[in-house]
């Protein structure tokens, strides 16, 4: 069952909704509810060409520790730029340059932002980035 | 060297998904944000991130805007969008009654306050519901009551297209072809 709520709905609001609807379908269905999803959707307005070659199976992962020692975080930014890869040494061509501006700036962002890993703990620093293909 | 991101732009609606009486919604411990990818050769991939359950949307959409941006600098694929999802599961369901099947679907379509229609199906309808041809009796005390969650003062239900649900338009009863799985085992 798919309903619609108005854009800009807080997601408080959103869950009250779902709980006075699914008790008012519930009542008419012999089937039970067991999940409620509540989806925010944002698309481009455009679809612009990919800037660059290098395919979307070729991911860089970036693994972050968390606040807890016992969790980790990872984050996969498909089709990885040539540039943000280790070019020399042992490591040429797996690792990530975690001081590549670019990567050095996305991994402060996650670190300062509100993103959490799976079970809600913080990302605390990076641990490790390599290339992480995925045909 | 950063890359242009073309604008976003929120659909015009959140979707609520309900699948499956609720009795004890627990929600899972984040929210979860995936942002979805193409390549030059048009293959897609996507990037989860997860963010607290008590993030407030608006929030978590200012927080993957600047994420995206982030990413979009070091990847050579272009960002079609992403979505934000809250979830909540039933810890304890309930047996369902005996007999029901969510092929059965009761249709209800409602008019919009721009004039167009929306519908959405309440699976394994109560044939108590039912008209001997197949309509689903609006009058019903629990179809008023659902008439009343939808478009009563404060609802905050809309179409596709973010137009508020303004009332019932038809109620009828549908089947969606089985597939292998729900055919019976006694069969």
């Amino acid at each position: 069952m798919r309903v619609t709520l108005r854009v800009g709905t807080e997601i408080a609001a959103a869950m009250d909704a779902a709980g006075a609807i699914v008790a008012a379908a519930g009542a008419c269905s012999d089937a039970v509810v067991t999940s409620v999803y509540v989806r925010y959707s944002r698309v481009s307005e455009t679809r612009p060409a990919a800037p660059g070659s290098n395919p979307a199976s070729r991911a860089g992962a970036i693994i972050f520790t968390c606040d807890d020692p016992e969790q980790f975080a990872v984050v996969r930014v498909p089709a990885i730029i040539d540039a943000a890869i280790v070019s020399t040494g042992p490591a040429a061509g797996v690792a990530l340059d975690v001081e590549y501006p670019d990567l050095a700036t996305l991994i402060d962002l996650l670190i300062d932002s509100i993103a959490v890993n799976p079970f809600a703990f913080d990302i605390a620093e990076v641990a490790a980035a390599y290339v992480q293909v995925m045909p | 060297m950063w890359y242009a991101i073309a604008s976003l732009t929120d659909e015009l609606s959140a979707n609520l998904l309900v699948r499956g009486a609720i009795l004890a919604l627990t929600n899972l411990p984040t929210a979860q944000l995936k942002f979805d990818w193409v390549d030059a050769s048009g293959s897609h991939s996507s990037t989860l991130i997860h963010v607290p359950y008590g993030t407030l949307a608006a929030a978590a959409i200012t927080a993957a805007d600047a994420i995206v941006a982030g990413m979009a600098a070091l990847s050579d694929a272009t960002c079609l969008g992403y979505s934000l999802s809250y979830v909540k599961t039933e810890t304890t369901p309930a047996a369902a009654t005996a007999g029901s099947r969510v092929e059965e679907k009761g249709n209800f379509v409602w008019r919009l306050a721009n004039g167009r229609s929306s519908r959405f199906t309440i699976p394994a309808i109560k044939d108590d519901l039912l008209t001997t041809d197949g309509g689903i009796v609006h009058d019903a005390l629990t179809v008023a009551a659902l008439v009343d969650v939808v478009t009563g003062v404060g609802a905050i239900f809309a179409g596709a297209d973010g137009s508020d649900i303004v009332s019932l338009l038809e109620a009828y009863q549908s089947f969606r072809r089985s597939t292998r799985a729900q055919l019976p085992s006694s069969r």
